[in-house]
């Protein structure tokens, strides 16, 4: 136990003095600020185009929008079941008075993650997690560490629990960042706003029999929670990837190759449904807290979890068996 | 030396922490998705206070495809238009808050539509309202057919609901001047056309009665517009007006404020 | 060797490996005694490396034991590693780190080894001057001196160095020997691999050579070097070489070594004819009497020691005639 203490010392420090987490930071300094400013570009336009800075007519016309198109022979099945969903969760907004677009950081935040999880959230971990193992390999370092009085498998114990602090601190940072920069823009407040949650999708209907108000910091501590679990699950596989693999650009290669594919699956899984099977299919744990219609019938989040949670201890499986037994040349 | 172990303590405490607070978040959020417990929600009053700015036009529209825009191939309809004319007669800016139209809509769903909080609400803020409504209670039969005996047998019940629309809108915003656009007959053409115009007369005739009750509201006659000519200002589906016809309904409407 | 010591600090029993089809170590087996030097000698791609990986657990051996002060390597790695030091080829740091917080990452992996123990290391080579400097603006010596203070972190029983003089200058070389005689002075094994017999004569108290995955050779350095070829060197006027040549040839104890003989430290840039001959010791002062009365001015006369091939074409050669 001890050991282990010393051992997620050393790779915390390693990991540090990598400034891989400087890395994460820099690309968050210069992204948030350029998606603030988009999101002030979109508020304008709606506004100019409406003519209103009301957010209640705002929304009902959004209402209206879907209305009509839903009443349109041309849409197609799927869609008019989303735009019914939608409809029936902004009529709730606009039934309890609640702004589910209010423009402060809080929400720049929220959204912000909402958007970064399938994509952008997995691409910062891939950045920590991609060569873990096998930036030791390929500097030869690994040769000092293994032939050191401790076992394997707490080394790479060590660097998995290296690695979820670190994810730790990368969502923190996605969550600071966001708020910090876009709050220059939309003002600061907002952590009391309440938010709806509890809205089920059932067939093309959303059950609002469990809706509930959640304080802003609670919504976000959730949402915050549940992409930091799929952040860790992209960890894992990744630090799969980097024990089998020993270039540190090919991990980083078939890491963002499966990431990708997943955004591009989630897309096409109404036609193919087996693809919800894929780990990175099941990234988005958000929409379920959002209640945004999941892109496949039979995904929940029990769905979700399980299938994350099969991937990443299959993986862990792995990685434990080839890095205690593997040969190191 | 020191310095590192301090640089430890921080880094590893600090996300320690942090992993534990978004592990708890994790945990919070599975069990609020998965066990759900509806609570009291705490409903705010909708805005009740109307904010009428004198100092421009806010232009709602409720009804059928027409305020829609159906078959307009600009997409604007007669709103867009009513905007465009409206403008330089009033000098005001006319802000088209909200177009709240459902293509095929009956004065049923339009009823319902009246009872939802954020229509509610936009009327409220208007203060100046198109509606077109009826359309679709008279002629919508499901079949190419007119028949006549069929709207006539209809045209009561109608009445009566749009009697308590314009009794609703009234309510709640008793203040905004209210245009509704009359019927025009898009079958005069076909071999019944002479008695269908009738009917639709006659409906046009009741609303101007219904109408009359309220001060702020006008009656916008259509009918007179599409009766020679129809085929010109009829779209393709034979059914909706044109751009032309929508633009012939705005002007009509702009003259009528005039 | 060490008549106190029951058990060897280092015993290899029969060691294989197969990797894929191929049997890479074919049975290796030796030991290494307290408080002894002791060379490992092969040439590149004998099976050296992969034997020195399989000593500190990198490679896992397919058959045999490798113990270390009697704990399996392989099933007692935490015991059996416990007080070993290694540098295994290249001392491989982290570079973005100074060579303290290398040196601290290490010891973190270590039992009850603090700052103290740091401390000495880094005064043990002498590195208390850049300490604190990153890495990767070392120098390959100093590097090989962090890899050094590193592996004594551990208060080792057992150091084992991968081909320690690489890339070190002469000085360097110098230094290190003269630093792992004073480490093994004080009870310290010490595992050294090279290809350079001359450095493991140098340094050395026992040898193993292997070649070809197998050991072909076990013993004291002396009866290492009695098994090989000594070449005696003479030096005379390239004008005198013919007749020279002649009277060596006369003499039935000697012989000419023709053909190219790598020879370690013979300076290219001499003037003077050299004829290399096989030869006892005691006939050398009556070959060199013969030599001057035949009017050859003898300019120098050098006992040189084959390159670690041509002891293998003897040795190998030798079991073919066997």
């Amino acid at each position: 136990m001890n050991s282990l203490f010393s051992l997620v010392q050393n790779e915390t420090l390693k990991m540090w003095y990598k400034k891989r987490f400087f890395v994460i930071l820099i690309i968050l300094a210069i992204l948030i600020p350029i998606f603030t400013f988009a999101q002030m570009k979109v508020a304008q336009n709606v506004r100019a185009q409406l003519g209103t800075d009301d957010w209640r007519v705002a929304v009902q016309q959004q209402i209206s929008d879907y209305t009509n198109r839903m009443s349109s022979s041309r849409v197609p099945e799927e869609w008019k079941k989303w735009f019914r969903v939608t409809v029936q969760q902004l009529q709730y907004y606009l039934e309890k008075d609640i702004d589910p677009t209010a423009p402060n950081a809080v929400t720049f935040a929220r959204e912000f993650m909402e958007n970064s999880v399938t994509l952008f959230l997995p691409l910062l971990v891939v950045i920590l997690a991609a060569d873990i193992v096998s930036s030791e390999l390929s500097s030869g370092t690994i040769k000092l560490l293994v032939s050191r009085p401790v076992s394997r498998w707490k080394i790479l114990l060590s660097k998995l629990v290296t690695l979820i602090f670190y994810i730790s601190l990368t969502v923190l940072a996605v969550l600071l960042l966001a708020y910090l920069i876009s709050g220059v823009l939309f003002g600061y407040g907002g952590w009391n706003a309440p938010v709806l949650v509890g809205f089920q999708v059932v067939g093309s209907d959303v059950d609002t029999s469990n809706v509930h108000v959640v304080a802003s910091w609670q919504y976000i501590l959730m949402e915050f929670g549940l992409a930091w679990f799929s952040a860790i699950c992209v960890g894992i596989m990744a630090m799969m990837v980097s024990v089998l693999v020993r270039s540190a650009a090919v991990s980083m290669g078939i890491m963002l190759a499966a990431i990708i594919s997943g955004v591009i699956l989630a897309n096409m899984v109404q036609s193919w449904e087996e693809a919800k099977y894929f780990f990175m299919v099941n990234l988005n744990l958000i929409q379920y807290l959002s209640g945004e219609n999941p892109p496949i019938a039979g995904m929940d989040l029990t769905f979700s979890l399980v299938v994350l949670s099969v991937w990443s201890l299959i993986a862990l499986a792995i990685s434990f068996r080839v890095f205690t037994k593997q040969d190191i040349y | 030396m020191q310095r590192s172990r301090n640089l430890w303590l921080v880094i590893g405490l600090f996300s320690l922490v942090v992993t534990l607070l978004l592990a708890g978040g994790f945990g919070y959020a599975i069990k609020d998705i998965l066990y759900p417990q509806a609570s009291p929600i705490l409903s705010g009053p909708v805005g009740n206070s109307a904010p009428l700015k004198a100092d421009k036009v806010q232009l709602v529209g409720i009804g059928d495809s027409l305020t829609k825009g159906t078959g307009d191939e600009t997409g604007k309809g007669y709103i867009g238009y009513v905007k465009e004319y409206l403008e330089p007669v009033v000098g005001q800016p006319v802000n088209v808050i909200g177009n709240m139209a459902v293509g095929g809509h009956r004065t049923d769903q339009l009823l319902e539509l009246l009872e939802q909080k954020g229509v509610r609400y936009t009327l409220r803020q208007a203060n100046m309202i198109v509606l077109t409504i009826g359309g679709n209670d008279l002629f919508n039969l499901g079949q190419d057919e007119v028949d006549v005996s069929v709207i006539e047998q209809r045209m009561p019940d109608a009445l009566k609901r749009l009697e308590t629309i314009l009794a609703t809108v009234n309510e709640l915003n008793p203040k905004a001047e209210l245009y509704y656009v009359g019927l025009y007959n898009p079958f005069a053409e076909l071999d019944n056309g002479a008695q269908s115009s009738l009917a639709v007369q006659q409906w046009n005739a009741a609303v101007f009665a219904l109408l009359n009750q309220y001060p702020q509201m006008t009656f916008v006659p259509s009918y007179d517009l599409f009766t020679k000519n129809l085929k010109e200002y009829l779209s393709a589906d034979q059914f909706h007006p044109n751009q032309m016809g929508y633009e012939r309904i705005a002007k009509r409407i702009v003259q009528v404020i005039e | 060797m060490n008549a106190q010591s029951t058990t060897p600090v280092l015993s290899v029993k029969d060691v294989k490996k197969k990797i894929g089809k191929k049997l890479i170590i074919k049975g290796v087996s030796f030991t290494v005694n307290e408080g002894e030097i002791f060379g490992f000698l092969g040439p590149n791609g004998s099976g050296k490396t992969t034997t020195i990986r399989m000593l500190v657990d990198l490679i896992k051996p397919t058959s045999g034991a490798i113990e270390i002060c009697g704990y399996d390597v392989q099933y007692q790695h935490n015991q059996a590693l416990r007080y070993v030091g290694c540098i295994v080829e290249n001392p491989e740091l982290y570079s973005y780190m100074t060579g303290w917080q290398n040196l601290e990452h290490y010891a973190r992996m270590l039992p009850n080894t603090g700052e103290q123990r740091i401390r000495e290391v880094v005064e043990i080579v002498g590195m208390d001057q850049r300490i604190h400097d990153k890495v990767k603006t070392y120098s390959l010596g100093m590097r090989q001196r962090l890899g050094i203070a590193q592996a004594l972190l551990c208060k080792p029983k057992l150091l084992i160095l991968d081909e320690p003089t690489n890339g070190l200058d002469p000085a360097g070389i110098k230094e290190l020997r003269e630093f792992i005689r004073k480490l093994a002075d004080d009870g310290l094994s010490i595992f050294i691999s090279s290809h350079l017999l001359s450095e493991i004569q140098t340094m050395c108290d026992r040898v193993a050579i292997i070649s070809h995955g197998s050991i072909i050779f076990e013993g004291g350095v002396e009866q290492m070097i009695s098994q090989a070829p000594k070449a005696v060197v003479w030096q005379v006027r390239p004008e005198q070489e013919t007749l020279a040549r002649e009277t060596i040839a006369a003499h039935e104890n000697a012989k000419i070594l023709d053909g190219p003989i790598e020879l370690e430290g013979i300076a290219g840039e001499t003037e003077n004819s050299i004829i290399v001959t096989d030869m006892s010791q005691q006939d050398v002062p009556v070959l060199n009497r013969r030599l001057t009365t035949a009017g050859i001015d003898v300019l120098a006369i050098e006992w040189k020691n084959p390159t670690l091939e041509q002891l293998f074409l003897t040795m190998t050669a030798g079991e073919k005639i066997e």
